[in-house]
């Protein structure tokens, strides 16, 4: 059965990777431009996603997606754009939260010398966020691992499927609980471990050492 | 140096809300000098530091920097270099990298980056170059991490140096010592210099001119001497040294106290209600000549000083000595030269 699965578990792996890695390459310039310059309208705008259910994305990306890029639809790029869209509000709530606690000194201290705000972003937001980056990262990643109802409504045919359809399927089409647990089993244990980084970064080393 | 500029504020406003933090303030910051801009919390000062770095944007006046308008401009294209209260080096960067930072962004030759960088390093005399260089700004004490502060603002050569309270979070030594390197440093350089501080003592020692202000406007300016000598206002003189605020009435050739009908010799041209302010170091226990009665409550040793507390009414007069006393009935001596007598007014500081 892991040999049979295998696929699916790199897939899934694969699909949450990117479409974490897209939601950063698009939270984090403009998260740092509205750090430098806050304006309501955008980021307002960047957190919608927040408020539209998972369902409704999946089917409205898939219907945008389809005129213009038909094999982008069903692809796991497809659904890594919508996941990535869905988790853009999550983002810029978690990186602006982090970038608005970099004391407004530090930053005014790199444009005095002549930063940008894309230097800004790259030389002293992100860095000195970075714990905070890792965190978001992490959540982020661990949600986009779980996702179902995006997938589902992206739809593919056949091939490979991320793993939360699988046991959607094996328990609701199949009936095949053992194979559904085994399949939660794997997914959870993939989440533990985004979850290890999650818990290091957020408990102090005196404590962990304590721990031990 | 990218040549010394002066600089000259116009007629700068700035408002938050309904609060005027900047009100129509003009001033001129000689070029090569070093200006402190002196005042209680919340008087406007580090607005307009603030304003003149371009961190914040005036709603009227301009900021020019010899013949160059500044107003429009942000910051990163002003050529300034500010030093702040809090240090602000980036945590994350070495302290080479944080002196390196301005250069890199000017795509300055790596080799002159190290040179530049060694060279503002020793300017301020950090101590082992090659070892600090390598460390982290936490590693580094206090004193240590203004210095770096200061190397990362000279390094890209500005042609304004802006201090914001850089020594306020420093312990009494250390903001000793560094006042004076930080004067010495400014004359070796020759850069224009402005330094915003609440401690009139580091304004008085450090600066060529001392700017004072209240309120959102310039009370006086002047060298550290005309304004601590000849304060303009009842507020330049009540700030400036300790001293002790009484209310009383002019009349020719004499001053009555309001509240204890006591009597001081004025020879001066003021009629009618007035404030007058004794510095501690302007009157003393006993002597002879003009004295005002009290009684003696509290003496504090300061070490090189006593400092008694001298109940006159309502109002508490302080009085610098050099022995203690024993609590009682005392007479104060005044100098008439040392009065300092202004028209009395509503409130006057910020």
């Amino acid at each position: 059965m892991w040999r049979l699965y295998l696929r699916d578990v790199f897939y899934t792996l694969g699909v949450a990777a990117a479409g974490a890695a897209l939601t950063f390459a698009l939270a984090i310039p403009v998260c740092g431009w509205l750090r430098a310059r806050a304006f309501g309208p955008v980021e307002f705008l960047l957190k919608v996603p927040l408020f539209v259910p998972f369902v409704v994305v999946g089917h409205a990306l898939r219907v945008f997606l389809s005129p213009w890029a038909p094999g982008l639809a069903g692809s796991w790029t497809g659904i890594a754009v919508a996941l990535a869209w869905k988790h853009l509000g999550l983002a810029a709530l978690l990186l602006l939260g982090a970038f608005r606690a970099v004391d407004e000194s530090h930053l005014e201290a790199a444009r005095n010398v002549g930063a940008g705000t894309a230097r800004l972003t790259k030389d002293v937001l992100v860095p000195m966020s970075a714990p905070s980056l890792a965190v978001s990262a992490v959540l982020i990643f661990s949600s986009m691992l779980a996702s179902f109802s995006i997938p589902l409504m992206m739809g593919r045919g056949g091939g490979a499927q991320m793993l939360m359809i699988d046991v959607y399927y094996r328990f609701g089409q199949h009936g095949d609980f053992e194979t559904a647990a085994a399949l939660g089993v794997v997914g959870y244990l993939m989440a533990m471990g985004a979850a290890l980084v999650y818990l290091r970064r957020l408990t102090p080393p005196l404590q962990r050492r304590s721990l031990r | 140096m990218r040549g010394v500029a002066p600089i000259h504020v116009a007629a700068a406003v700035k408002r938050y809300g309904a609060v005027a933090a900047l009100r129509g303030v003009s001033l001129d910051f000689p070029a090569g000098r070093l200006t402190a801009v002196l005042g209680p919390s919340g008087c406007g000062k580090t607005t307009l530091l603030r304003a003149i770095a371009g961190f914040l944007r005036l709603d009227e006046g301009r900021v020019r920097f010899g013949d160059d308008d500044v107003t429009a401009l942000p910051p990163q294209q002003r050529g300034t270099a500010m030093v702040f209260q809090s240090y602000a080096l980036w945590p994350h960067m070495t302290v080479f990298d944080n002196v390196a930072y301005g250069l890199r962004l000017k795509r300055v030759p790596k080799p002159e980056i190290a040179k530049r960088v060694g060279a503002a390093l020793a300017l301020v005399e950090i101590g082992d170059i090659d070892a600090v260089a390598r460390r982290k700004p936490a590693a580094l004490s206090g004193g240590q991490q203004q210095r770096v502060a200061l190397a990362r603002a000279l390094v890209v050569e500005p042609r304004v140096l802006l201090l914001d309270e850089p020594l306020s979070n420093l312990d009494a030594k250390v903001r000793q010592r560094l006042r004076v390197e930080i004067r010495r440093l400014q004359r070796r350089v020759g850069i224009t210099t402005v330094y915003v501080t609440h401690d009139q003592e580091e304004a008085l020692a450090i600066a060529d001119r001392v700017v004072l202000m209240s309120a959102g406007r310039v009370v006086q300016a002047g060298t550290p001497q005309e304004v601590y000598l000849a304060p303009a206002t009842e507020f330049a003189a009540d700030f400036l040294g300790v001293g002790t605020r009484l209310e009383a009435r002019a009349e020719p050739g004499v001053l009555v106290l309001d509240e204890t009908r006591q009597r001081l010799p004025y020879a001066g041209a003021e009629r009618g209600p007035v404030v007058v302010v004794l510095r501690a170091s302007d009157v003393a226990l006993g002597g002879a000549g003009a004295t005002l009665g009290g009684d003696l409550e509290e003496s504090l040793f300061l070490g090189d000083r006593w400092r008694h507390y001298v109940r006159i009414g309502g109002a508490m007069l302080i009085v610098d000595g050099d022995a203690p006393r024993a609590a009682g009935p005392v007479r104060v001596s005044v100098s008439a030269a040392r009065l300092r007598v202004y028209p009395r007014q509503g409130g006057s500081s910020c």
